[in-house]
């Protein structure tokens, strides 16, 4: 189910009354994960039971892990983490295993082609993560007393709240990733007059235009730089398509986070932000502190610094391992196809770039080397992108030849090159607004909401045409 | 909310009362909405529609003459010109239904998108609400034609491999080594006829849905467009144009054949450039005239 459907809509609006009644409100918790399943499964029922499975597994597991014998826990640990990685395993990579390893693919009955056709259910790169933080938390904290606000002693109340805490609608399917701590001990009875209003228009109307504005308009434009349509534009085109889609991507992910946040804030759950202005980022270690904060903090938790601990004795080694091997697998996580690896690891190796040659640099606060440090690192995101846009090599160095031998400042009239910009702009004031918040005057709040009334006209008036968000296919 | 209510007031306002000029979509998707969204608004259908892929988009209706509409679909085939026809519930009196790209996949999201409960509704009764009349394009439009001459004069100086010509639309040069291979892949796959499957399952569709409009008091015209040779005389087009004669002569189609002796070289292979749409056009309406209408 699409965000911007009105199928989604009628959804939130349903839930909402339910949510709030006086004579449902035992019920609050039972309404959303009723309103998750539906969701879940709105185009395909059969997802909902790989979800349940998930939920009680990661329940399960997370409740005995706490409460279960002491010689128990790790081994139950273990088992809920691994059931995790299995199911995005089995779900996620198996075509790509198949392609890497089978020579068989395209001859039916065989393994290689079985493999080929596993389907990959929405989302679950996210709810397993969610699942992996539960289990894991809660081992680690496994002997803390305060925990038991978190862990009811009553085992089927662990599993309704876990299981809202992994289902949650407005995250389930796209982030952001939340932990365990930061989302159970806000499942209390909610009412509706503490509801913030301002901070539920403010990021829904922000979420859907960023969605329905810019990334759904940018799409359209971008597309060219798909396979094979690029042959058909310059180098310098393509570099403007290049810029476009770096901004889209933005837009596209950032919009349905902050829809996200809007709608767990009208729930009286307050999400995390996922995105922190990244396009003013000075260096790749800001970047990656302001782009999809949740996963890296996923990734940084429960895998770089597990592992960096473990192998410290290799010092500085270790720790450049450790960032390329993590970058490498966040990459993949992205997408199953190897492509995705190397961009994780252009990530990856700038990290290690920075660690071991820049390590004093100091963000800018002002002047030409902050705005060098910007276009740097903006433009690095932006090269690196073309791995994430083509899962083909042969792809990727057909593109490259064509911008070697293409290259020229030849431009479609300005049409395309012009659109790029202009859906850009709002992108690019959001992050400059940001950047200059201390040195220019508070806006008045009636200059803010007349800034939201024109997003909501432009939602309104020129949304483009409905796409899945980018990262639904994660 | 009331502000929001306001400025949509008073656009509104301003696009009934002083439309704003038309001006070309940039992209393709948002053609294909403003063309189907002409229609779908038009009190009175025109009498003739063409239906087809983005090589019959390229049809300037305006120069078919009077009451032509283009509903072809860029990046689709005649299905969703035919599945918008039918939503629509207005029957024109001729439908030419271009043949090429019957072995492509149908493109469902351009009825689902145009015809989606509560905004079609809106659309109609609000033409600020129509893909013809954003206000972005608009502004982008008129914002940067102002310097247009200038930033090309600048580009043609600066270009150090210049191909811009006046009417040039950029990018597109001579053939290069990766357009080769390019081109290379494409007349291989249109000499395969391994989605003949396909192919033969859109022409049984075709004819259910054609016959459907005749016997609602549609003339119904096929025609292929012209392209490079290569994939004119490949063999998915030999073989989807026979299956096509075939069809025509049991149902009593009128068929539009490909130009005798005239032979055009676009340089994507399928589309052709204006100067070559504008000769193909007249033997076009002549053999119409003279033979379907």
């Amino acid at each position: 189910m699409l965000f911007n459907s009105f199928e989604f809509v009628f959804l939130v609006i349903i839930t909402f009354v339910c949510f709030y009644l006086p004579f449902l409100k035992k019920y609050q918790i039972f309404t959303l994960i009723a309103s998750s399943f539906i969701f879940y499964s709105y185009h395909s029922i059969e997802l909902l039971a790989l979800l349940i499975i998930s939920l009680l597994i990661n329940s399960l597991t997370s409740y005995y892990v706490y409460y279960g014998k002491e010689n128990d826990k790790k081994l139950l640990a273990t088992i809920g983490v691994l059931s995790n990685l299995a199911a995005l395993f089995f779900f996620k990579y198996s075509p790509l295993i198949a392609k890497t390893f089978f020579q068989d693919i395209e001859t039916e009955g065989s393994i290689g082609h079985f493999m080929t056709l596993i389907p990959l259910p929405i989302g679950i790169s996210f709810y397993t993560f969610q699942g992996i933080s539960l289990v894991v938390d809660v081992f680690w904290g496994r002997n803390d007393e305060n925990l038991k606000k978190q862990i009811p002693p009553n085992l089927l109340t662990h599993i309704y709240r876990s299981s809202l805490f992994i289902s949650f609608f407005p995250q389930l399917v796209a982030g952001p990733i939340l932990r365990s701590g930061q989302f159970l001990p806000q499942i209390v009875e909610k009412k509706i007059k503490e509801i913030d209003w301002e901070t539920v228009l403010k990021y829904i109307i922000l979420g859907y235009f960023l969605k329905m504005v810019i990334a759904d308009n940018l799409k359209d434009i971008t597309s060219y730089l798909q396979y094979p349509y690029f042959f058909k534009f310059s180098s310098f085109s393509l570099i403007v398509f290049l810029i476009g889609y770096s901004f889209q991507i933005f837009a596209d992910f950032a919009g349905y986070s902050f829809i996200a946040l809007g709608i767990g804030a009208l729930f009286g759950y307050k999400l995390i932000l996922n995105f922190n202005y990244p396009y003013i980022s000075q260096s790749f270690k800001e970047y990656w502190r302001r782009w999809h904060i949740t996963l890296y903090d996923w990734f940084n938790t429960y895998l770089f610094n597990p592992l960096v601990i473990q192998y410290r004795n290799y010092g500085m080694v270790a720790i450049v391992m450790v960032t390329l091997v993590v970058f490498g697998l966040s990459g993949i996580w992205h997408g199953a196809s190897w492509n995705f690896a190397i961009w994780g690891l252009m990530h990856g190796a700038m990290l290690v770039v920075e660690m071991l040659f820049f390590k004093k640099l100091k963000r800018k606060k002002n002047g030409f080397l902050m705005l060098l440090n910007i276009l740097f690192v903006f433009s690095y995101v932006t090269f690196s992108y073309i791995f994430f846009i083509h899962p083909d090599f042969d792809h990727i160095i057909t593109f490259f030849k064509v911008l070697q031998e293409k290259a020229s400042f030849d431009h479609t009239g300005w049409r395309l090159e012009g659109y790029i910009f202009m859906y850009a702009l709002p992108v690019i004031l959001l992050h400059v607004h940001h950047l200059l918040n201390n040195k220019i005057k508070k806006q008045t709040y009636k200059v803010r909401h007349f800034i939201y009334a024109v997003m909501l006209l432009a939602i309104i008036l020129n949304s483009g045409s409905p796409g899945d968000f980018i990262y639904f296919q994660f | 909310m009331l502000i929001t209510l306001g400025l949509f007031i008073m656009y509104d306002l301003l696009v009934r009362f002083a439309p704003l000029p038309n001006i070309e979509n940039y992209d393709p998707w948002s053609r294909n909405i403003a063309r189907t969204q002409e229609f779908m608004i038009s009190t009175e259908p025109p009498e003739k529609v063409i239906v087809g892929s983005s090589m019959a988009a390229g049809i300037p209706g305006s120069q078919m003459g009077e009451s032509y509409l283009n509903l072809s679909t860029e990046g689709g085939n005649c299905f969703s010109g035919l599945e918008i026809i039918k939503k629509s519930k207005k029957t024109p009196g001729v439908i030419l239904v271009e043949i090429n790209a019957l072995f492509r996949e149908e493109a469902y999201d351009l009825p689902e998108t145009v015809f989606r409960p509560g905004l079609f509704q809106l659309r109609k009764i609000f033409p600020s609400m129509l893909e013809k009349n954003r206000p972005i394009p608009f502004l982008a439009h008129y914002g940067l034609m102002i310097n247009d001459k200038i930033k090309y004069e600048i580009s043609k100086k600066i270009s150090y491999n210049p191909v811009a010509t006046e009417n040039s639309k950029g990018g597109i040069s001579d053939a290069h080594s990766v357009e080769d291979k390019f081109i290379k892949e494409q007349i291989k796959y249109f000499n395969s006829i391994s989605d003949s499957g396909l192919i033969n399952k859109h022409l049984t569709k075709l004819v259910k849905t054609l016959n459907e409009f005749k016997e609602a008091g549609s003339r119904v015209i096929l025609f292929e467009m012209p392209a490079h040779p290569d994939l004119v005389n490949s063999k998915k087009s030999a073989y989807i144009r026979n299956k096509v004669l075939k069809v025509i002569k049991q149902n009593g189609y009128c068929w539009v054949p490909l130009e005798e002796g005239s032979s055009y070289y676009p340089k994507d292979m399928a589309h052709l450039n204006e100067a070559d749409m504008q000769d193909y056009l007249s033997y076009f309406k002549k053999y119409l005239e003279k033979n379907c209408l």
